[in-house]
Protein backbone atom coordinates (compact mmCIF):
# COMPACT_ATOMS: atom_id res chain seq x y z
CA UNK A 1 0.00 0.00 0.00
CA UNK A 2 1.18 3.61 -0.86
CA UNK A 3 0.43 6.38 0.83
CA UNK A 4 1.07 9.84 0.28
CA UNK A 5 2.19 12.10 2.74
CA UNK A 6 -0.29 15.66 2.94
CA UNK A 7 0.88 16.69 6.76
CA UNK A 8 1.45 15.21 10.00
CA UNK A 9 0.39 15.71 13.45
CA UNK A 10 1.51 18.12 15.90
CA UNK A 11 3.30 15.60 18.28
CA UNK A 12 6.69 14.06 17.63
CA UNK A 13 8.10 11.40 20.22
CA UNK A 14 11.12 9.04 19.16
CA UNK A 15 12.20 5.88 20.81
CA UNK A 16 16.17 4.24 20.60
CA UNK A 17 15.49 0.65 19.34
CA UNK A 18 17.91 -1.63 21.58
CA UNK A 19 18.47 -5.49 20.61
CA UNK A 20 18.89 -7.52 23.74
CA UNK A 21 22.42 -6.94 24.73
CA UNK A 22 21.84 -3.10 25.17
CA UNK A 23 23.40 -1.69 22.41
CA UNK A 24 21.53 0.98 19.99
CA UNK A 25 20.09 -0.45 16.87
CA UNK A 26 17.99 2.56 15.58
CA UNK A 27 15.42 5.21 16.13
CA UNK A 28 11.75 5.49 15.62
CA UNK A 29 9.60 8.57 15.34
CA UNK A 30 6.34 8.45 16.31
CA UNK A 31 3.63 11.12 15.26
CA UNK A 32 0.27 11.54 16.57
CA UNK A 33 -2.01 14.31 17.45
CA UNK A 34 -2.18 16.66 20.02
CA UNK A 35 -3.58 20.18 20.96
CA UNK A 36 -2.22 23.20 22.95
CA UNK A 37 -2.99 22.94 26.41
CA UNK A 38 -1.47 26.21 27.55
CA UNK A 39 2.17 26.65 26.28
CA UNK A 40 2.59 22.77 25.92
CA UNK A 41 1.16 20.30 23.35
CA UNK A 42 -0.16 17.55 24.73
CA UNK A 43 -2.34 14.65 23.30
CA UNK A 44 -6.07 14.45 24.41
CA UNK A 45 -6.54 11.56 22.95
CA UNK A 46 -10.36 10.39 21.93
CA UNK A 47 -8.95 7.95 20.00
CA UNK A 48 -5.12 6.91 19.92
CA UNK A 49 -3.28 6.30 17.28
CA UNK A 50 0.35 6.71 15.67
CA UNK A 51 2.07 7.48 12.33
CA UNK A 52 5.85 5.77 12.82
CA UNK A 53 8.79 6.08 10.49
CA UNK A 54 12.24 5.01 11.45
CA UNK A 55 15.14 7.33 11.37
CA UNK A 56 17.50 5.10 9.31
CA UNK A 57 17.01 6.25 6.17
CA UNK A 58 17.52 9.80 7.39
CA UNK A 59 14.19 11.35 8.42
CA UNK A 60 13.89 13.51 11.16
CA UNK A 61 10.94 15.62 12.62
CA UNK A 62 12.48 18.70 12.04
CA UNK A 63 12.06 18.36 8.34
CA UNK A 64 9.03 16.45 8.23
CA UNK A 65 7.60 19.44 6.31
CA UNK A 66 9.68 17.98 3.64
CA UNK A 67 7.90 14.73 3.20
CA UNK A 68 4.93 16.43 2.22
CA UNK A 69 3.72 15.50 -1.11
CA UNK A 70 6.00 12.40 -0.70
CA UNK A 71 5.17 8.91 -1.16
CA UNK A 72 5.67 5.98 1.24
CA UNK A 73 5.37 2.27 1.39
CA UNK A 74 3.23 1.27 4.49
CA UNK A 75 1.37 -2.40 5.40
CA UNK A 76 -1.76 -0.51 5.92
CA UNK A 77 -3.87 0.85 9.13
CA UNK A 78 -3.39 -2.13 11.71
CA UNK A 79 -3.43 -2.33 15.14
CA UNK A 80 -1.66 -3.28 17.87
CA UNK A 81 -2.18 -3.40 21.49
CA UNK A 82 -5.34 -1.73 21.15
CA UNK A 83 -3.69 1.25 19.54
CA UNK A 84 -4.01 2.14 15.98
CA UNK A 85 -0.91 1.96 14.00
CA UNK A 86 0.47 3.03 10.69
CA UNK A 87 3.78 2.30 9.96
CA UNK A 88 5.94 4.33 6.71
CA UNK A 89 8.54 1.80 6.02
CA UNK A 90 10.61 4.15 3.35
CA UNK A 91 10.42 6.48 0.50
CA UNK A 92 8.72 4.88 -2.59
CA UNK A 93 9.22 6.24 -6.22
CA UNK A 94 8.15 9.61 -6.89
CA UNK A 95 5.97 8.45 -9.76
CA UNK A 96 4.10 6.35 -7.60
CA UNK A 97 0.45 6.90 -7.48
CA UNK A 98 -1.15 6.96 -3.80
CA UNK A 99 -3.60 4.84 -3.01
CA UNK A 100 -3.96 6.72 0.62
CA UNK A 101 -3.02 10.16 1.58
CA UNK A 102 -1.80 10.76 5.21
CA UNK A 103 -3.68 14.12 6.31
CA UNK A 104 -4.12 15.69 9.64
CA UNK A 105 -6.55 18.27 9.86
CA UNK A 106 -7.41 21.36 12.94
CA UNK A 107 -10.28 22.64 13.77
CA UNK A 108 -8.88 25.75 12.66
CA UNK A 109 -8.79 24.21 9.20
CA UNK A 110 -12.72 23.08 8.41
CA UNK A 111 -14.30 23.82 11.94
CA UNK A 112 -15.46 21.72 14.97
CA UNK A 113 -16.05 18.60 13.88
CA UNK A 114 -18.92 16.87 15.09
CA UNK A 115 -18.08 12.82 16.00
CA UNK A 116 -21.57 11.95 16.08
CA UNK A 117 -22.70 13.11 12.66
CA UNK A 118 -21.59 12.27 9.52
CA UNK A 119 -18.11 14.20 9.64
CA UNK A 120 -16.03 12.06 7.40
CA UNK A 121 -16.66 9.53 4.58
CA UNK A 122 -16.80 6.38 5.25
CA UNK A 123 -13.81 4.86 3.29
CA UNK A 124 -11.77 7.56 5.22
CA UNK A 125 -9.92 5.86 8.48
CA UNK A 126 -9.01 7.58 11.66
CA UNK A 127 -5.64 7.02 13.11
CA UNK A 128 -6.01 9.45 16.13
CA UNK A 129 -8.49 12.11 17.19
CA UNK A 130 -7.56 14.81 19.70
CA UNK A 131 -9.99 17.34 21.51
CA UNK A 132 -9.74 19.33 24.16
CA UNK A 133 -10.01 23.60 25.14
CA UNK A 134 -11.80 23.59 21.87
CA UNK A 135 -9.60 22.27 19.47
CA UNK A 136 -9.41 19.55 17.75
CA UNK A 137 -6.78 17.64 15.78
CA UNK A 138 -7.39 14.52 13.73
CA UNK A 139 -4.91 12.48 12.03
CA UNK A 140 -6.94 10.70 8.93
CA UNK A 141 -6.18 8.10 6.22
CA UNK A 142 -8.03 9.60 3.07
CA UNK A 143 -8.98 7.37 -0.23
CA UNK A 144 -8.70 9.82 -3.18
CA UNK A 145 -11.76 12.43 -2.97
CA UNK A 146 -12.48 11.46 0.54
CA UNK A 147 -13.97 14.08 2.61
CA UNK A 148 -14.26 15.32 6.16
CA UNK A 149 -17.10 18.06 7.14
CA UNK A 150 -16.73 20.78 9.70
CA UNK A 151 -18.19 23.30 11.01
CA UNK A 152 -17.19 25.50 7.99
CA UNK A 153 -18.14 23.09 5.32
CA UNK A 154 -17.06 20.06 3.25
CA UNK A 155 -13.32 19.72 2.29
CA UNK A 156 -12.57 17.37 -0.14
CA UNK A 157 -9.11 15.88 -0.63
CA UNK A 158 -8.34 16.35 -4.09
CA UNK A 159 -5.40 14.74 -5.71
CA UNK A 160 -3.34 17.04 -8.38
CA UNK A 161 -3.87 15.39 -11.75
CA UNK A 162 -0.31 15.78 -13.34
CA UNK A 163 1.23 14.78 -9.66
CA UNK A 164 -0.76 12.54 -8.18
CA UNK A 165 1.91 12.42 -4.92
CA UNK A 166 0.87 16.28 -4.64
CA UNK A 167 -2.98 16.32 -2.83
CA UNK A 168 -4.91 19.61 -1.25
CA UNK A 169 -8.43 19.71 0.81
CA UNK A 170 -10.89 21.80 -1.21
CA UNK A 171 -13.94 23.30 -0.13
CA UNK A 172 -16.90 21.57 -1.57
CA UNK A 173 -19.53 23.05 -0.16
CA UNK A 174 -19.90 25.53 2.92
CA UNK A 175 -22.08 25.57 5.52
CA UNK A 176 -25.23 27.69 6.24
CA UNK B 1 27.78 -61.80 27.54
CA UNK B 2 26.49 -65.19 28.87
CA UNK B 3 30.36 -66.50 27.50
CA UNK B 4 31.98 -63.55 29.10
CA UNK B 5 30.25 -64.35 32.12
CA UNK B 6 31.54 -68.13 31.92
CA UNK B 7 35.45 -67.36 31.37
CA UNK B 8 35.30 -65.08 33.83
CA UNK B 9 33.63 -67.35 36.39
CA UNK B 10 36.11 -69.93 35.13
CA UNK B 11 39.18 -67.85 35.43
CA UNK B 12 37.86 -66.66 39.23
CA UNK B 13 37.92 -70.27 40.14
CA UNK B 14 41.30 -70.80 38.17
CA UNK B 15 42.44 -68.03 40.45
CA UNK B 16 41.06 -68.93 43.32
CA UNK B 17 42.49 -72.45 43.01
CA UNK B 18 46.43 -70.90 41.83
CA UNK B 19 45.85 -68.70 44.84
CA UNK B 20 44.84 -71.55 47.01
CA UNK B 21 47.85 -73.13 45.90
CA UNK B 22 50.97 -70.79 46.98
CA UNK B 23 51.04 -71.48 50.59
CA UNK B 24 48.78 -73.97 51.19
CA UNK B 25 49.33 -74.75 55.14
CA UNK B 26 48.86 -78.03 55.91
CA UNK B 27 48.65 -79.31 52.19
CA UNK B 28 47.62 -82.78 51.06
CA UNK B 29 50.79 -83.60 48.61
CA UNK B 30 51.03 -86.25 46.28
CA UNK B 31 53.27 -88.93 47.75
CA UNK B 32 52.72 -88.03 51.31
CA UNK B 33 49.46 -89.78 51.75
CA UNK B 34 49.34 -92.30 49.44
CA UNK B 35 45.36 -93.94 48.15
CA UNK B 36 45.11 -96.80 50.80
CA UNK B 37 43.09 -98.75 48.39
CA UNK B 38 46.36 -99.29 46.27
CA UNK B 39 48.11 -100.88 49.29
CA UNK B 40 45.50 -103.99 49.00
CA UNK B 41 44.29 -103.48 45.13
CA UNK B 42 46.27 -104.67 42.73
CA UNK B 43 43.64 -103.09 39.80
CA UNK B 44 43.72 -100.14 41.86
CA UNK B 45 47.72 -100.21 41.78
CA UNK B 46 47.69 -100.60 38.24
CA UNK B 47 45.18 -97.34 37.94
CA UNK B 48 42.28 -99.03 37.92
CA UNK B 49 39.79 -99.65 35.30
CA UNK B 50 41.69 -96.84 32.73
CA UNK B 51 44.66 -98.58 33.39
CA UNK B 52 46.71 -95.69 34.35
CA UNK B 53 45.40 -93.70 31.51
CA UNK B 54 44.25 -89.88 32.10
CA UNK B 55 40.89 -89.13 30.96
CA UNK B 56 40.09 -85.55 29.22
CA UNK B 57 37.89 -84.34 32.53
CA UNK B 58 41.12 -85.10 34.92
CA UNK B 59 43.47 -83.94 32.79
CA UNK B 60 41.55 -80.56 32.88
CA UNK B 61 41.48 -80.66 36.79
CA UNK B 62 44.68 -81.40 36.96
CA UNK B 63 45.64 -78.32 34.91
CA UNK B 64 43.79 -76.21 37.06
CA UNK B 65 44.84 -77.84 40.28
CA UNK B 66 48.32 -79.77 39.51
CA UNK B 67 49.60 -79.76 43.12
CA UNK B 68 45.80 -81.89 44.34
CA UNK B 69 45.13 -79.06 46.78
CA UNK B 70 42.03 -80.00 48.61
CA UNK B 71 40.16 -76.95 48.02
CA UNK B 72 37.37 -77.58 49.92
CA UNK B 73 38.90 -77.92 53.09
CA UNK B 74 40.55 -74.86 52.49
CA UNK B 75 37.78 -72.94 51.92
CA UNK B 76 36.13 -74.65 54.82
CA UNK B 77 39.18 -73.53 57.05
CA UNK B 78 39.02 -69.90 55.73
CA UNK B 79 35.58 -69.58 56.42
CA UNK B 80 35.67 -70.98 59.70
CA UNK B 81 38.74 -68.05 60.34
CA UNK B 82 36.26 -65.64 59.00
CA UNK B 83 33.32 -66.80 61.38
CA UNK B 84 35.69 -66.56 64.05
CA UNK B 85 36.92 -63.41 63.21
CA UNK B 86 33.86 -61.64 62.29
CA UNK B 87 31.13 -63.28 64.02
CA UNK B 88 33.01 -62.69 67.63
CA UNK B 89 33.89 -59.26 66.63
CA UNK B 90 31.20 -56.47 67.79
CA UNK B 91 33.04 -53.96 65.54
CA UNK B 92 32.15 -56.21 62.52
CA UNK B 93 28.94 -56.52 62.91
CA UNK B 94 28.51 -52.45 63.91
CA UNK B 95 30.31 -51.60 60.73
CA UNK B 96 28.50 -53.96 58.84
CA UNK B 97 24.76 -53.02 60.14
CA UNK B 98 26.45 -49.33 59.08
CA UNK B 99 27.28 -50.00 55.83
CA UNK B 100 23.97 -51.64 55.16
CA UNK B 101 21.89 -48.62 56.75
CA UNK B 102 23.79 -46.65 54.42
CA UNK B 103 22.86 -48.47 51.05
CA UNK B 104 19.34 -48.51 52.12
CA UNK B 105 19.57 -45.00 52.88
CA UNK B 106 20.64 -44.20 49.48
CA UNK B 107 18.03 -46.18 47.94
CA UNK B 108 15.46 -44.62 50.02
CA UNK B 109 17.16 -41.30 48.82
CA UNK B 110 17.06 -42.58 45.40
CA UNK B 111 13.53 -43.30 45.51
CA UNK B 112 12.58 -40.07 47.16
CA UNK B 113 14.28 -38.13 44.25
CA UNK B 114 12.59 -39.81 41.47
CA UNK B 115 8.86 -39.55 43.29
CA UNK B 116 10.18 -35.48 43.85
CA UNK B 117 11.12 -34.84 40.11
CA UNK B 118 7.61 -37.22 38.92
CA UNK B 119 5.55 -35.34 41.26
CA UNK B 120 7.32 -31.67 39.32
CA UNK B 121 6.47 -32.78 36.02
CA UNK B 122 3.11 -33.56 36.96
CA UNK B 123 2.87 -30.33 38.85
CA UNK B 124 4.42 -28.54 35.53
CA UNK B 125 1.62 -30.29 33.03
CA UNK B 126 -0.98 -29.24 36.10
CA UNK B 127 0.30 -26.20 35.78
CA UNK B 128 0.45 -25.65 31.87
CA UNK B 129 -2.90 -26.76 31.76
CA UNK B 130 -4.49 -24.44 34.07
CA UNK B 131 -2.34 -21.82 32.27
CA UNK B 132 -4.19 -22.75 28.89
CA UNK B 133 -7.15 -22.79 30.26
CA UNK B 134 -7.07 -19.88 32.45
CA UNK B 135 -5.81 -18.26 28.81
CA UNK B 136 -9.45 -19.69 27.52
CA UNK B 137 -11.74 -18.33 30.43
CA UNK B 138 -10.03 -14.68 30.30
CA UNK B 139 -10.64 -14.74 25.96
CA UNK B 140 -14.01 -15.94 26.48
CA UNK B 141 -14.56 -13.67 29.30
CA UNK B 142 -13.40 -10.66 27.05
CA UNK B 143 -15.80 -11.79 24.41
CA UNK B 144 -19.09 -11.72 26.51
CA UNK B 145 -17.48 -8.61 28.04
CA UNK B 146 -17.16 -7.10 25.06
CA UNK B 147 -20.82 -8.58 23.80
CA UNK B 148 -22.26 -7.00 27.37
CA UNK B 149 -20.90 -3.51 26.34
CA UNK B 150 -22.16 -3.70 23.35
CA UNK B 151 -25.31 -4.00 24.27
CA UNK B 152 -25.06 -1.81 27.22
CA UNK B 153 -24.52 0.66 24.71
CA UNK B 154 -26.74 0.01 22.46
CA UNK B 155 -29.12 0.08 25.47
CA UNK B 156 -27.51 3.81 26.61
CA UNK B 157 -28.01 5.18 23.04
CA UNK B 158 -31.62 4.42 23.72
CA UNK B 159 -31.80 5.99 26.99
CA UNK B 160 -30.04 8.92 25.51
CA UNK B 161 -32.53 8.97 22.48
CA UNK B 162 -35.21 8.43 24.58
CA UNK B 163 -33.91 11.71 27.43
CA UNK B 164 -33.03 13.68 24.66
CA UNK B 165 -36.40 15.26 23.87
CA UNK B 166 -36.77 12.90 20.52
CA UNK B 167 -39.12 10.64 22.62
CA UNK B 168 -41.06 9.12 19.52
CA UNK B 169 -39.05 6.88 17.66
CA UNK B 170 -40.41 8.85 14.35
CA UNK B 171 -38.61 11.47 15.30
CA UNK B 172 -36.15 9.53 16.25
CA UNK B 173 -35.75 8.54 12.41
CA UNK B 174 -35.91 11.68 11.29
CA UNK B 175 -32.66 12.92 12.76
CA UNK B 176 -31.43 9.78 11.27
CA UNK B 177 -32.60 10.68 8.19
CA UNK B 178 -30.87 14.07 8.66
CA UNK B 179 -27.51 12.67 9.19
CA UNK B 180 -28.15 10.35 5.90
CA UNK B 181 -28.55 13.04 4.27
CA UNK B 182 -26.04 15.06 5.22
CA UNK B 183 -23.43 12.72 4.48
CA UNK B 184 -25.16 12.00 1.46
CA UNK B 185 -24.59 15.41 0.11
CA UNK B 186 -21.31 15.29 0.97
CA UNK B 187 -20.75 12.16 -0.45
CA UNK B 188 -22.67 13.96 -3.73
CA UNK B 189 -20.47 16.95 -3.54
CA UNK B 190 -17.14 14.84 -3.29
CA UNK B 191 -18.20 13.56 -6.80
CA UNK B 192 -19.04 16.40 -8.17
CA UNK B 193 -15.61 17.35 -7.42
CA UNK B 194 -14.27 14.06 -8.64
CA UNK B 195 -16.89 14.17 -11.71
CA UNK B 196 -15.45 18.16 -12.33
CA UNK B 197 -12.20 16.44 -12.35
CA UNK B 198 -12.75 14.08 -14.83
CA UNK B 199 -14.63 16.15 -17.12
CA UNK B 200 -11.77 18.66 -16.98
CA UNK B 201 -9.23 15.91 -17.23
CA UNK B 202 -10.97 14.50 -20.42
CA UNK B 203 -11.30 17.73 -21.78
CA UNK B 204 -7.55 17.67 -21.63
CA UNK B 205 -6.98 14.74 -23.18
CA UNK B 206 -9.57 15.09 -26.02
CA UNK B 207 -7.39 18.63 -26.82
CA UNK B 208 -4.36 16.96 -26.65
CA UNK B 209 -5.62 14.25 -28.72
CA UNK B 210 -7.05 17.07 -31.27
CA UNK B 211 -3.79 18.40 -31.40
CA UNK B 212 -1.86 14.60 -32.18
CA UNK B 213 -4.88 14.20 -34.86
CA UNK B 214 -3.41 17.48 -36.38
CA UNK B 215 0.12 17.00 -36.36
CA UNK B 216 -0.56 13.39 -37.28
CA UNK B 217 -3.06 14.75 -40.68
CA UNK B 218 -0.13 17.35 -41.05
CA UNK B 219 2.91 15.14 -41.08
CA UNK B 220 0.90 12.82 -43.45
CA UNK B 221 0.22 15.86 -46.14
CA UNK B 222 3.97 16.18 -45.73
CA UNK B 223 4.85 13.05 -46.42
CA UNK B 224 2.48 13.01 -48.75
CA UNK B 225 3.71 15.78 -50.67
CA UNK B 226 7.41 14.65 -50.13
CA UNK B 227 6.29 11.17 -51.82
CA UNK B 228 5.33 13.67 -54.97
CA UNK B 229 7.98 15.12 -55.73
CA UNK B 230 9.72 11.48 -55.62
CA UNK B 231 6.83 10.28 -57.91
CA UNK B 232 7.83 13.48 -60.24
CA UNK B 233 11.65 12.43 -60.07
CA UNK B 234 10.88 8.96 -60.80
CA UNK B 235 8.62 9.25 -63.81
CA UNK B 236 11.37 12.51 -65.28
CA UNK B 237 14.10 9.69 -65.16
CA UNK B 238 11.93 7.20 -66.20
CA UNK B 239 11.24 9.08 -69.35
CA UNK B 240 14.74 10.18 -70.15
CA UNK B 241 15.68 6.40 -70.06
CA UNK B 242 12.92 5.62 -72.14
CA UNK B 243 13.42 8.40 -74.34
CA UNK B 244 17.52 7.27 -74.48
CA UNK B 245 15.91 3.45 -75.30
CA UNK B 246 13.72 5.19 -77.86
CA UNK B 247 16.72 6.90 -79.65
CA UNK B 248 18.82 3.64 -79.19
CA UNK B 249 16.50 1.87 -80.91
CA UNK B 250 15.87 4.57 -83.76
CA UNK B 251 19.60 4.67 -84.25
CA UNK B 252 19.35 0.53 -84.66
CA UNK B 253 16.32 0.70 -86.93
CA UNK B 254 18.29 3.56 -88.61
CA UNK B 255 21.45 1.18 -89.36
CA UNK B 256 19.55 -1.73 -90.19
CA UNK B 257 17.33 0.62 -92.88
CA UNK B 258 21.04 1.23 -94.45
CA UNK B 259 22.53 -2.14 -94.52
CA UNK B 260 19.37 -3.57 -95.99
CA UNK B 261 19.19 -0.70 -98.88
CA UNK B 262 23.00 -1.58 -99.45
CA UNK B 263 22.08 -4.95 -99.32
CA UNK B 264 19.01 -4.27 -101.51
CA UNK B 265 21.47 -1.99 -103.88
CA UNK B 266 23.72 -5.26 -103.99
CA UNK B 267 20.83 -7.77 -104.98
CA UNK B 268 19.81 -5.60 -107.51
CA UNK B 269 22.82 -5.54 -109.26
CA UNK B 270 23.32 -9.41 -109.11
CA UNK B 271 19.69 -9.51 -110.79
CA UNK B 272 20.73 -7.41 -113.52
CA UNK B 273 23.82 -9.41 -114.39
CA UNK B 274 21.98 -12.80 -114.02
CA UNK B 275 19.01 -11.34 -116.50
CA UNK B 276 22.62 -10.04 -118.63
CA UNK B 277 23.86 -14.04 -118.75
CA UNK B 278 21.05 -15.79 -120.25
CA UNK B 279 20.70 -13.36 -123.18
CA UNK B 280 24.46 -13.72 -123.62
CA UNK B 281 24.00 -17.82 -123.71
Amino acid sequence: MLVGIHSFGSLWTRRANRDKSGERRGVAFFNTTAVLIGNTVRHRSCVYGHVRLNGCWGFRPENAQQMSNRVFESDGLATWNGHRKLFLRAPASAAANPDRYLVAITSEMVGWMDRRGPWRSAATKVISFSEANDQQEALLLFPAFGWVRGATGTFCLAPDSDNPARSSLQCVSRAQ
Amino acid sequence: MRRCVSVSTVLIAAGVGLSAQVHPPGAYHEGEATAPTARYSPLAAQGGYAGGRTSPLEAVVHALNPHDVNLGDAWERRRRQWLENAGANPYFWFSFVVTGTVLLSWFALAWVHTDRVRERWQLAEHAADALRYAEYCKRRASEAIGRYNEHVEKCNRLIEAGESGLSTPETANLEDHRREIARLAADNDSKDLQVKRLQEELERKAQELSDIAKRIEQAEQRLNARSKVANNADAQAKLAERINRLETENRTLTEENRRLRQRSGGNRAVAVEDRDQPEKS
